[in-house]
């Protein structure tokens, strides 16, 4: 039976794949907050304007599959990171853990505003 | 830890327009780490009440935020457009020695054109 919890070419596979298909989520998605922001800026959108757009049950939603994209994403690029750049075991498991939480808990309070609107 | 040289070993290796390309993706994706929580200040502030969108608003438009928003633009243009050149590479597409050092130089040169275009439109 394959061990494929120790191997190199085993579970590193997951977070490779992972970080692929989080990409082609954001790819879809990271356009549109990019656009609206600079509406924002530019002065061309107003708040009850900006506010219609993303309470729209599609936009949540959308909204939604962007934020856990993001951070899986983020998660998984500060990972590697750290597996490049820490080699230290207890502090690059600390810092994993830590970036882990951090992420969790983001994506939590963010899904609860984004679903309160 | 043990006395060895640790990899990449950069004294040594010639640097080159993929190396340059892939070291900047990971600079340009540690930065945008910093924009999620900078992401999500914004939009909570912009779709509470009607004070709240306007101070976000004010805030958004001070000379440090400014500063904020290029480098997060200019740093998301080059991950986005690069990590789609990643996404290529994946499923084979311009493998060769040509297209890779072609194609890293465009997305670096696409990504310069950028930061001059959004500090114009910004700073």
């Amino acid at each position: 039976m394959k061990e494929d919890y120790l191997g190199a070419a085993g579970n590193g596979f997951n977070d490779w794949l992972w970080q692929r298909a989080s990409a082609v989520i954001l790819l879809l998605t990271l356009p549109f907050p990019f656009i609206l922001v600079l509406c924002l800026l530019g002065g061309c959108l107003d708040q009850a304007e900006f506010l219609n757009l993303v309470v729209h049950p599609f936009a949540k939603a959308a909204h939604s599959l962007l934020l856990f994209a993001m951070l899986t994403h983020a998660y998984l690029g500060l990972k590697l990171i750290m597996e490049d750049y820490v080699p230290a075991l207890a502090l690059r498991l600390s810092l994993l853990l830590a970036t882990l939480a951090v992420a969790l808990g983001a994506g939590a309070w963010a899904l609860a505003m984004i679903w309160s609107w | 830890m043990t006395e060895r040289p640790l990899s990449p070993r950069l004294s040594i290796y010639r640097w080159h327009a993929q190396a340059v390309a892939s070291i900047v993706h990971r600079a340009s994706g540690l930065l945008l780490v910093v924009a999620i929580p900078f992401y999500l200040c914004l939009l909570s502030g912009l779709t509470g009440d009607a004070a709240s969108f306007e101070s976000t608003m004010s805030a958004l438009q001070s000379p440090l935020s400014r500063l904020l928003v290029w480098l997060i633009g200019a740093a998301l243009v080059y991950h986005f457009t690069n990590g789609i050149r990643f996404l290529c590479l994946d499923m084979g597409l311009g493998e060769s020695r040509e297209m890779l050092r072609m194609s890293a130089k465009a997305m670096l040169a696409i990504a310069g054109v950028a930061a001059v275009v959004l500090a114009a439109v910004l700073l």
